[in-house]
């Protein structure tokens, strides 16, 4: 009797206080909200928006790839107003939910899905790396600069190649070392592998390695600290994690695409289609921070913000991955 | 002597039941200080239960149990060993790996886990046991290099080391050859002639005639009786175990008279290991050809080269029924009929996790009676097992219980009832009685005795001297890898087979 | 039906943890039962994971049957799926009946391979199957993400997984176990997977080979004697093994989405290590456990959605207990103590006093 009447009590609770709040699922990638890295910019996106908007979020974490789509089922069925799901693997889930449950708005993260009520949002990942890769060639005394994937999978090659363009950008002689983590989903969550990788990489003679690998990338700051050369983050700003051991992170800012995102939909502004951030409105950019200050002059910030000009103007064309698999 | 003046152990209507039955009822008898007692009885008979209550691995069900006029109640052993008793096990507790020493110190109860093991005094103190007793061991090999004999010897070294008076021993010499089995007899005087109190577990009467003081005699559960050892002779020992008169009567010799060859090893060389064997003879129908030696001459080493000679790369020439056996393919010579008691029934016999009625078509599972298309027929499996159980008198008399169920003289029984009911032509009988009670041992005999009149031949393989002269024609004596002596049977000479085992004389 | 009191049990000690953690049980039992058979998707998920379990439960068991470790099954129905999915791209013009049979055997083949592989180097190389069938599992992984990022790479999609194949080498079309359960991934393996699990059970209680099999398993030296080629019997186990693994792979690739995607499975086969040992290798207990197993697994998600702490590492936690319930239940089964044995044991007590 007790337990019934207290879950009737629950259930009263838990209904009557969200009637006006709108509901937001967040269905992140196996990495987890702890990945520090690409989870975690979309949780903090979510959760600023739960906190300024006044928002109820629930989030998720996949257990595989069958129970994504499950997920996304969970939420429309529990009359969630908008579904966020992170990561390119949830892309045929959304795109299968969302024609079934039109009324539930679906925001796909780095996967692109034509619906009316699916908005994508697009990074020009390609476009930071080359900015990075220039800044690293800038640093590099060795002549040769690493980079390390999480999966081989093609959106981080599309990082390695943009990065690859910008380091030869600088100077045609540089050499790229190349290594990814794995093949299994895994492959985000290995950091004692990259920290292998990261040390073979030094070993041959890279000095600054460009990390692209989740919650992998922690290895790649030990290595870079036990060998007092450079790394360079990802997604987030990751420059406090081994302050003057990183030289800069790549940002990519999903965490600003999923708040504008809830905003547009509580300011009844939510349109379908596909957005795209890129270095012109600051979705894509590089951090620059009281932890990475003595490593990046204000020149070398100036030359920077010269190069990442001349890609907004279309002057440098950097190549992007996708299309190149598409020729 | 006061202390002599009251028996050091006595039982009083002590029960134990296992579910419905009882494994022993109403069971009351006393053992005196610094005697050898012996307590004998059938598998089953629980001789072992009684003795696994004293030692706190069972817990009576009914009665009590006095140490020294004192009332106890073990739960566990470790109670037990507090009034100084301890227990040989058949399958002893060692460590492998370790030395002989190492396994003496690795038993100390007081040994605080701080403490280092290697201490002088402590190692000092076990070589005098040892010596005091009389024990030759060789402190510095692992226990895996050492015989069953040396093995025992340091299990009842531990026992003592911790100042144990009471020492119980279970079917001690099960395992042991004759030379080793003469050595712990000797062994046990010195353990009585030092103070102790030895309980010995066994079915082997004549050890029992040997050493013992006094005797108890258990059937079915219940107590037969206790008696002064110098008033029973073997015969009614047998008696009073089986609750019949028993036949030690031995086989007629008359010799049969086809005299043609079913198995013969015709200068049969082969190497494995370092070892050397060389095989030359010939076993007739209606023939029982015992083969006598130690354990490990090489006599064990024939039942897998005759099943499979081609795995041996050996010279020579073996033809079984006929047939030589490089026209064989492999595991063909088992198709020829012929029926093994294997010389290690658990390890090579039995699946010991299966049902008895699975045991009893192990190797003969293609056999057309039960198999055709692919599928055994189990129904007609188990009416058949059941008859043979019936026909072998096995105990409990359950086809469905688990093969490891059985007492070691049923598991026997449902061996030899599997090997002999194709009706082989040829049987090779290795040690076909170890482990068995005598019951057993007179059932095992019969069938090998019939199948000897009716015409079959029987390769023995033996290590009780006994057993082989009474059922053999014809001894040959194996001693590293070699045939050293062909004894026909009006020459047989127990002692002289003994020396000749022993390489006493050449 | 022996283990049914060790999973209570399992689940009791499971909710009670689910107590302290500030859930109402009830509400999670509730949580459970509406996520396995809240609606047709639901009920159809959860058996489509049972049956990708009742395979590798089979596969699993039947290698401990004949006393090898097979922790391959996850390796054996990767590359049996990529192998499918390779030949149905290849050869995309095979017409339909032939075109199904034929996929169906090149996922047989493919998992016998790799059943093979370790049976052959364990029984005349003496290599550990253990070793050998989990470097396979890595092999197998290497194999499919070479095909899947360099030859087969679905054009229209950025995720690591293969085109879809061609209608002609599935079976949905025709698929009426799916059509009862629209959406859902459930397919008709499913019915072959029980069909299968069946099938074992016959396969070892009343064949001779079966009876060899366990033979060698439960004595390969007695086996041996009794002129079971105790060799033979290893490879084909594992042979056996691998063909029952690749009954996954084809769930997935004949029955459900016709692709290979990178990740699929969610470790079926090392869940198979587990459901085989629930149910102590009995075929039939395997289509029970792999159930129960599938409920736990589909329930993660949705018990990370409707609560604030059950996350889905909590879960795993619930699972967890469930499994400690069944193994103990099978441990006491096994030295005969029961519920009435304690009862028997008590009456004993008193008479015996007397």
């Amino acid at each position: 009797m007790f337990i019934k009447k207290l879950m009737m009590v629950l259930l009263i609770a838990s209904t009557g206080q969200t009637a006006e709040k709108l509901k937001i699922g967040l269905v992140l990638d196996k990495g987890g909200k702890e990945d520090k890295s690409f989870n975690s910019a979309a949780y903090q996106g979510a959760s600023l928006a739960e906190k300024e908007l006044g928002i109820e979020l629930k989030y998720v974490e996949a257990t595989d790839v069958n129970s994504i789509e499950n997920l996304h089922r969970q939420f429309a069925k529990k009359k969630f107003d908008l579904v966020i799901g992170i990561g390119f693997a949830q892309q045929d889930a959304v795109k299968k939910v969302a024609a079934q449950n039109p009324d539930t708005k679906f925001v796909i993260v780095d996967g692109e899905v034509t619906a009316p009520n699916v908005r994508s949002l697009m990074f020009e990942e390609h476009q930071g790396s080359f900015l990075v890769g220039y800044l690293a060639a800038m640093k590099s005394k060795t002549k040769k600069v690493g980079y390390i994937g999480g999966m081989d999978i093609p959106l981080i090659r599309r990082f390695a190649v943009g990065y690859e363009a910008g380091v030869k950008h600088f100077d045609k002689s540089f050499t790229v070392l190349e290594n990814y983590i794995g093949i299994t989903a895994d492959s985000w969550n290995n950091p004692a592998k990259a920290k292998e990788l990261a040390l073979n990489q030094f070993q041959q003679g890279a000095d600054i390695i460009f990390v692209a690998a989740g919650a992998s990338n922690s290895g790649v700051f030990d290595a870079a600290e036990e060998k007092k050369k450079l790394a360079i983050g990802v997604d987030s700003n990751q420059n406090w994690m081994k302050p003057g051991f990183i030289l800069t992170s790549m940002l990519k800012r999903v965490d600003q695409g999923v708040f504008a995102t809830i905003k547009d939909l509580k300011d009844s502004k939510f349109t379908p289609g596909i957005v795209r951030y890129g270095l012109k409105d600051k979705g894509i950019d590089y951090a620059m921070d009281k932890h990475n200050e003595k490593l990046v002059s204000a020149d070398d910030v100036k030359k920077l913000e010269k190069i990442k000009a001349e890609i907004i103007e279309g002057k440098i064309k950097v190549p992007d991955f996708y299309l190149m698999k598409k020729k | 002597m006061e202390i002599n003046s009251h028996p050091e152990i006595e039982f009083s209507n002590v029960g134990k039941r296992f579910g419905s039955v009882w494994a022993n009822r109403d069971i009351s008898f006393s053992i005196n200080r610094n005697t050898i007692h012996a307590i004998i009885g059938e598998n089953g008979a629980g001789k072992s239960t009684i003795m696994k209550i004293l030692f706190g691995i069972y817990s009576a069900d009914a009665g009590t149990i006095k140490v020294n006029t004192k009332e106890v109640r073990f739960s566990s052993p470790i109670d037990a060993m507090k009034y100084k008793i301890g227990m040989v096990h058949q399958h002893f507790m060692l460590s492998p790996a370790h030395t002989a020493l190492e396994n003496v110190l690795l038993v100390d109860p007081k040994q605080s886990p701080f403490e280092p093991y290697f201490k002088n005094d402590k190692i000092e103190k076990i070589k005098a046991t040892a010596q005091l007793y009389k024990f030759d061991i060789p402190w510095d090999t692992p226990v895996k290099d050492l015989g069953v004999g040396t093995q025992q010897k340091i299990e009842i070294l531990k026992l003592l080391c911790l100042d144990n008076q009471i020492l119980i021993f279970d079917e001690p010499t099960a395992v042991l050859t004759p030379h080793e089995i003469d050595e712990l007899l000797t062994q046990l005087h010195e353990l009585k002639n030092q103070g102790k109190t030895v309980i010995l577990i066994t079915h082997k009467l004549k050890e029992v005639k040997r050493i013992a003081d006094t005797i108890t005699i258990f059937r079915k559960g219940q107590l037969v009786g206790t008696y002064p050892a110098s008033e029973l002779d073997e015969k009614e020992m047998a008696s009073k175990m089986v609750g019949k008169p028993i036949s030690f009567e031995k086989r007629s010799f008359e010799k049969f008279k086809d005299q043609s060859v079913l198995l013969n090893l015709e200068n049969v060389k082969f190497i494995e290991g370092s070892k050397e064997f060389l095989f030359n003879f010939k076993l007739h129908r209606g023939e029982i050809l015992g083969i006598a030696g130690i354990e490990g001459h090489g006599q064990e080493k024939l039942i897998p080269f005759i099943l499979n000679s081609k795995q041996f790369n050996y010279s020579g020439k073996i033809t079984i029924l006929d047939t030589d056996a490089q026209s064989l393919g492999p595991y063909g010579a088992r198709e020829l009929s012929i029926g093994v008691f294997p010389e290690d029934r658990l390890r090579l016999g039995v699946l010991p996790e299966l049902k008895a009625f699975q045991n009893f078509i192990l190797g003969y599972q293609r056999k057309p009676k039960w198999f055709s298309k692919g599928i055994l027929n189990w129904t007609k499996i188990k009416t058949l097992t059941q008859s043979t159980f019936d026909k072998f008198k096995v105990e409990p008399n359950n086809i469905n219980l688990d093969f490891n169920a059985f007492s070691g003289g049923n598991q026997q029984k449902i061996v030899v009832a599997r090997e002999l009911f194709h009706d082989p032509e040829i049987i090779i009988a290795a040690h076909p009685t170890r482990g068995v009670d005598i019951g057993a041992i007179e059932l095992i005999h019969e069938q090998l005795i019939l199948a000897q009149e009716k015409g079959k031949g029987v390769l023995l393989i033996s290590s009780e001297l006994d057993e082989l002269l009474k059922l053999s024609d014809r001894v040959l004596v194996i001693r590293n890898g070699k045939i050293m002596r062909e004894q026909l049977r009006a020459d047989f000479s127990e002692k002289e087979i003994g020396r000749c085992m022993l390489g006493v004389v050449q | 039906m022996k283990s049914f009191f060790g999973f209570l049990f399992g689940l009791f000690c499971a909710l009670m943890i689910v107590l302290f953690a500030g859930e109402n049980p009830l509400h999670i039992l509730e949580i459970l039962v509406r996520s396995s058979f809240g609606s047709k998707y639901d009920f159809g998920l959860t058996l489509f994971y049972m049956t990708s379990l009742i395979f590798t439960g089979l596969s699993v068991s039947v290698a401990f049957k004949s006393g090898l470790f097979n922790i391959g099954a996850e390796g054996q129905l990767n590359f049996s799926a990529i192998s499918m999915v390779v030949f149905a791209t290849t050869y995309p013009g095979i017409t339909f009946p032939s075109s199904l049979l034929l996929i169906l055997l090149v996922g047989i083949l493919s998992g016998a391979i790799w059943g093979a592989i370790p049976g052959l180097l364990k029984a005349y190389r003496g290599s550990h199957e253990v070793i050998v069938t989990m470097m396979l599992n890595f092999v197998s992984a290497g194999i499919s993400s070479y095909f899947i990022s360099h030859q087969l790479q679905n054009p229209d999609s950025q995720n690591p997984e293969s085109a879809v194949i061609v209608d002609a080498f599935r079976t949905n079309s025709f698929d009426f176990l799916n059509k009862l359960l629209p959406e859902s991934p459930v397919n008709i393996f499913f019915i072959f997977a029980i069909l299968m699990a069946i099938t074992m059970y016959f396969f070892f209680t009343k064949s001779a080979l079966g009876f060899e099999m366990i033979a060698v398993g439960e004595n390969p030296s007695a086996a041996e004697r009794a002129s079971i080629s105790s060799k033979k019997f290893i490879v084909l186990s594992l042979v056996l093994s691998g063909v029952l693994a690749s009954g996954a792979g084809m769930n997935e690739v004949i029955g459900y989405s016709g692709q290979y995607k990178i990740g699929f499975s969610p470790e079926f086969g090392f869940m198979g290590i587990a459901v085989a040992l629930m149910s102590n290798n009995h075929p039939l207990g395997i289509i029970a456990n792999a159930f129960i197993m599938s409920v736990f697994h589909k329930g993660a998600s949705d018990l990370d959605i409707e609560t604030e702490t059950i996350t889905k590492d909590f879960s795993k936690i619930i699972q967890a207990m469930v499994l400690f319930g069944v193994g103990l239940q099978y441990y006491l089964n096994k030295y005969g103590v029961t519920i009435s044995w304690f009862k028997k044991r008590k009456n004993l007590n008193q008479s015996g006093s007397v």
